[in-house]
């Protein structure tokens, strides 16, 4: 076999493996050492196994998960975000989805303190799942609605893809934030249409309010939604103010939802407990996973993979559109199984010098693929962003009833990219203000 | 064997308090080096190397193996809760097998490299202060290989049928009813 | 021999396409292409990154690739002694590229005398091929640095010690930030300055931020780097005729990676004040107290390398690399923008003395 079979033959057993319900990061990680030994030899496949796991885990960048996970968890279980949720609840009441829509709006607020979508997703589901369950709404409308939205997290700025992007290619990172601030608001915009829809076509998903609230009652429950209200406001504060930076934003969040459950005296011991060990939990069994994506990462590299996709779009990208409809094809296929980072380090070597060439936009084509690597955390089989959900959630939905929620909203994502592609100005319009 | 459960249930939830001290610590740890960055102008020394070194070694590791006594590794069911519940229990219990067989590696060669990051005395220098890193190496043999002993004493449990004492597959429970409800139904019926 | 023709051997840059490093190791692929049977494919980022290179080069992961021992300071604890004396370079007599001054300083000072760095690297299972260095470190700031006064109470980010410690020496507060954070850091005022080379204007997109480029402060350049250590495996599979191209390619490489890296910092600068950016000169009473500084802080990096690192006659050593700069400076001083002039020079001075023959065989 050549490398490249080996490669394409690896992602084979791997979806085999991941269908028998094997773990997924056992999977990652026997294939990637098996494929690796076939293609590279012994050595390199011990070697990936020995360096791999730790210079993944020990790296400052990723405490940002555990600490952003711990003050969503915080939130939840001291009912910082109940009085939030109530206000939504009775202001949206009107609304077909109302919480679901609520947790959309959420998401794209937390997404201007995170710069990665599974800490928004992981912060966003546990606030937001639990209340929806109680006003009894579709299991697989209420995972699948935090799961999409936290993709919204790397859109809007913050963004460590789009920062990372920036480095490779060369391109002002300021540009790229500016220009993911449409492309995130789009989303999210697609996302509620995607809930309207569904909860209007099918009311049973999310039961509506019969209640009439009058306007004081609508006015009185404004005033529960301080704490959510206040801890926003200081992590905004201290993050725009330079006191810390996206990275520190979490454990000084998770420290000031303490703070602030303490002065609301609603935190107890089982509670505080209770927070510490979702965190610890969701945290193992995410990093396992996404080390094993990593290593998967490696593997592709050595089969050559990422060079042959790339050279097969340039190939057929005899136009310019053709080049697109490529680029995206390997992007929704590389996405699958890779995690954001390992996708774009195998593919920008090749592609970069091909999109220069063309009359694109190196910031359009920074957001577009921010845009395709974010759908990828929530494409079956592997998506970070469903499995952040399901550590969370824990026995109230498999992944299967999430990854079914979340298939609604690719369908926005898929108009969301075609809108994109069509019509550059959403990305470029606020960059172009800056000159 | 249920007393090798018993003991496998103390030594998991050991890692676990060691790990729920690494969460609260870390989020105290940043918070203060913060607020002594901005308000004193004096941040906590080597907490960077701290934070990556040690507190995220803590938590990617030590817990795995309660996790899985917690059955909180992630899996997809989309085919295989189309099967018959015995025939899911058979296979998640062979699945330990395979997930033993990676941990197992994962155990052996993390274990090697920790001898060796501990015989080099490996450190990292952040400024001045100079911290020793090979100690949290040998978080991953530890965490791995606790994995890997509890998939093999689940897998051994699955074999000879006997009594497990650190918490079951949700399908064992499952495949169990099912089995006493279909032994009172033909008990009904003859 | 059939097999070994056909064999593509597997070079690691953990850093962007863009990158000096990764522009280097591609010439340095094409140079053995061009003489030899042997291919190599460039790897950016994607096989490993900055700190998995080391142990990836070790363990036959990649069969070379670009190592930065400052990340391993016990496993490379004598081949970091003379990349913390770096700032030797820029102070004294001032030359037009202190980045290859040190890289020739630090290479004849590995090869020649200092064979506990050999060593180090043997244990590593690396075979060493020569340094290349950045140029000067200079403050790339959002305020202006123009006087001793304004030095003071200024955050700076250091990526190193001595930098850590130039700051406190001054007044300031040293910030220790990953190299991926930088930029946010800068933007949300984190950070007033970062203690970088200018070509990090460009890698690390500060040209967005930059206000001010304050340039000859703190000074020392970035030679922590063993610019492609070959795994000893591969190194010894190959024939003593490719073990002499390699030799070849090792001059170039270095000569390459010093000279992008300094001309990128030089076409950075010049362009900063087109985008707005003040370009300060340090003035003489400021370059007095850095000097200064530097001289005591040769004492305080003794102590640490006795002391945290574990080395043994630290003080003779120092002396050597001190002089071997010295020396390096004159012999690269009016060659710092001719690349071919440097391959040259470094040819000559270092690795046409090595025997491709017996070299890293046993
Ligand atoms: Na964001
Ligand atoms: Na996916």
């Amino acid at each position: 076999m050549s490398d490249i079979e080996i490669g394409f033959t690896g992602i084979g057993v791997l979806v085999t493996l991941i269908a028998l319900r094997v773990p997924i990061g056992v999977s990652l990680i026997g294939v990637s050492f098996c494929g690796i030994w076939a293609i590279v030899g012994e050595k390199a496949a011990w070697g990936i196994l020995g360096i791999v796991p730790y210079s993944f885990a020990a790296t400052w960048q990723l405490s940002s998960v555990p600490m952003f996970l711990l003050m969503g968890f915080f939130c939840f279980h001291a009912g910082l975000t109940k009085g939030l949720f109530d206000a939504a609840r009775v202001w949206l009441s009107g609304l077909p989805g109302g919480l679901a829509v609520a947790t959309v709006f959420g998401a794209a607020g937390f997404a201007a303190v995170t710069g990665s979508s599974v800490a928004c997703a992981a912060a966003m589901g546990r606030i937001a799942v639990p209340e929806m369950m109680r006003y009894r709404y579709d299991v697989s409308l209420a995972t699948g609605t935090v799961a999409a939205a936290g993709t919204i997290g790397a859109l809007i700025p913050p963004s460590i893809l789009m920062i990372l992007y920036g480095i490779i290619a060369e391109v002002p990172i300021s540009q790229l934030f500016l220009g993911g601030v449409g492309a995130g608001l789009l989303t999210a915009f697609g996302y509620i249409m995607v809930i309207t829809l569904r909860t209007t076509l099918n009311p049973e998903l999310a039961p509506r309010l019969t209640e009439k609230v009058p306007l004081a009652a609508k006015i009185a429950a404004l005033r529960d939604t301080w704490p959510v209200i206040l801890l926003m406001g200081c992590v905004f504060g201290g993050l725009f103010g330079g006191l810390f930076t996206p990275t520190e934003a979490g454990a000084v969040g998770a420290f000031l939802s303490l703070v602030i459950a303490g002065l609301k005296g609603s935190l107890t011991m089982t509670s505080f407990k209770n927070a510490l060990l979702e965190t610890l939990l969701t945290s193992a069994s995410l990093f396992i996973i996404a080390i094993g994506a990593s290593m998967l990462t490696r593997f592709l590299a050595f089969s050559g993979a990422g060079d042959y996709l790339s050279e097969l779009v340039v190939a057929i990208g005899a136009n310019e559109l053709m080049l697109l409809v490529g680029i995206s094809g390997v992007y929704l296929i590389l996405g699958m199984f890779l995690e954001p980072l390992g996708a774009m380090l195998l593919t920008l070597p090749i592609l970069l010098p091909i999109i220069a060439t063309t009359g694109f936009s190196l910031v359009w084509f920074g957001v577009l693929l921010t845009k395709f690597l974010e759908i990828g955390m929530i494409t079956p089989p592997i998506g970070l962003n469903v499995f952040v959900i399901k550590g969370v959630v824990g026995n109230l939905a498999t992944t299967t009833t999430i990854f079914r929620g979340v298939m609604w909203f690719l369908v926005s994502d898929l108009i969301v990219i075609v809108l994109l592609i069509s019509f550059p100005e959403i990305v470029l319009y606020l960059p172009s203000l800056m000159d | 064997m249920t007393i090798i459960g018993r003991l496998l249930r103390r030594t998991t939830d050991l890692t676990l308090i060691i790990g729920l001290l690494a969460v609260a610590l870390m989020m105290f740890h940043i918070t203060i080096d913060v607020v002594g960055k901005f308000a004193i102008n004096q941040p906590v020394p080597a907490t960077i190397a701290l934070v990556s070194s040690y507190y995220m070694v803590v938590i990617a590791f030590l817990p795995i193996a309660y996790a899985e006594t917690r059955n909180s590794h992630i899996t997809v069911e989309v085919l295989t809760e189309l099967f018959p519940m015995r025939a899911q229990y058979h296979l998640y219990s062979w699945s330990y097998l395979i997930s033993a067989t990676v941990y197992g590696l994962l155990t052996y060669r993390t274990w090697n490299e920790a001898l060796r990051t501990q015989e080099a005395g490996s450190f990292i220098m952040e400024q001045s202060t100079k911290l020793l890193v090979w100690p949290s190496y040998y978080l991953l043999p530890i965490g791995c290989g606790l994995m890997t002993v509890v998939l093999v004493y689940r897998f051994i449990i699955y074999v000879t049928g006997g009594k497990s004492a650190l918490g079951e597959v949700p399908t064992l429970q499952k495949a169990a009813e099912v089995d006493a409800a279909k032994a009172a139904g033909l008990a009904k019926e003859s | 021999v059939t097999d070994a023709s056909a064999k593509t051997l597997k070079s690691a840059v953990g850093l962007a396409t863009s990158s000096a490093q990764f522009y280097a190791h591609q010439r340095f692929a094409d140079y053995v292409k061009e003489h030899s049977d042997l291919k190599i494919k460039v790897f950016s980022m994607s096989l490993l990154n900055l700190k998995e290179t080391p142990p990836g080069v070790r363990d036959g992961i990649a069969d070379m690739g670009f190592v930065l021992p400052p990340y391993y300071p016990a496993e490379y604890a004598e081949n970091n002694l003379p990349a913390n004396l770096s700032m030797l370079s820029t102070t004294g007599r001032q030359v037009e590229s202190p980045g290859a001054a040190m890289a020739g300083a630090t290479s004849e000072y590995t090869y020649f005398h200092c064979p506990e760095c050999l060593a180090e690297y043997k244990k590593q299972n690396q075979i060493y091929l020569g340094t290349g260095a950045s140029p000067t470190y200079i403050n790339l700031c959002t305020t202006p640095l123009r006087s001793l006064e304004d030095l003071k109470g200024k955050k700076y980010r250091s990526g190193a010690a001595n930098f850590g410690r130039w700051a406190e020496h001054f007044g300031g507060i040293k910030v220790s930030i990953p190299g991926n954070d930088i930029y946010e850091a800068m933007d949300q005022g984190v950070i007033d300055c970062a203690m970088l080379s200018a070509t990090e204007l460009t890698n690390l997109s500060l040209f967005d931020l930059t206000k001010f480029v304050v340039r000859r402060i703190p000074g020392g350049v970035f030679s922590g780097v063993a610019t492609i250590n070959v795994n000893r495996d591969s190194w010894q599979d190959l024939t003593t005729a490719e073990r002499k191209v390699f030799l070849q390619g090792a001059a170039r490489i270095n000569a390459d990676l010093t000279w992008k890296y300094y001309s990128d910092a030089k076409k950075n600068i010049d362009a900063s004040p087109a985008k707005g950016i003040e370009v300060i000169e340090p003035g003489p009473e400021i370059m007095k107290a850095s000097g200064e500084f530097v001289k005591g802080d040769v004492k305080i990096i003794a102590a640490q390398f006795t002391k945290d690192y574990g080395l043994k006659n630290v003080d003779p050593k120092i002396a050597k690399i001190t002089e071997l700069i010295e020396k390096w400076k004159g012999l690269t001083a009016d060659i710092a923008d001719d690349p071919e002039a440097l391959t040259k020079l470094y040819w000559d001075e270092i690795f046409s003395k090595i025997d491709p023959a017996t070299f890293g065989m046993k």
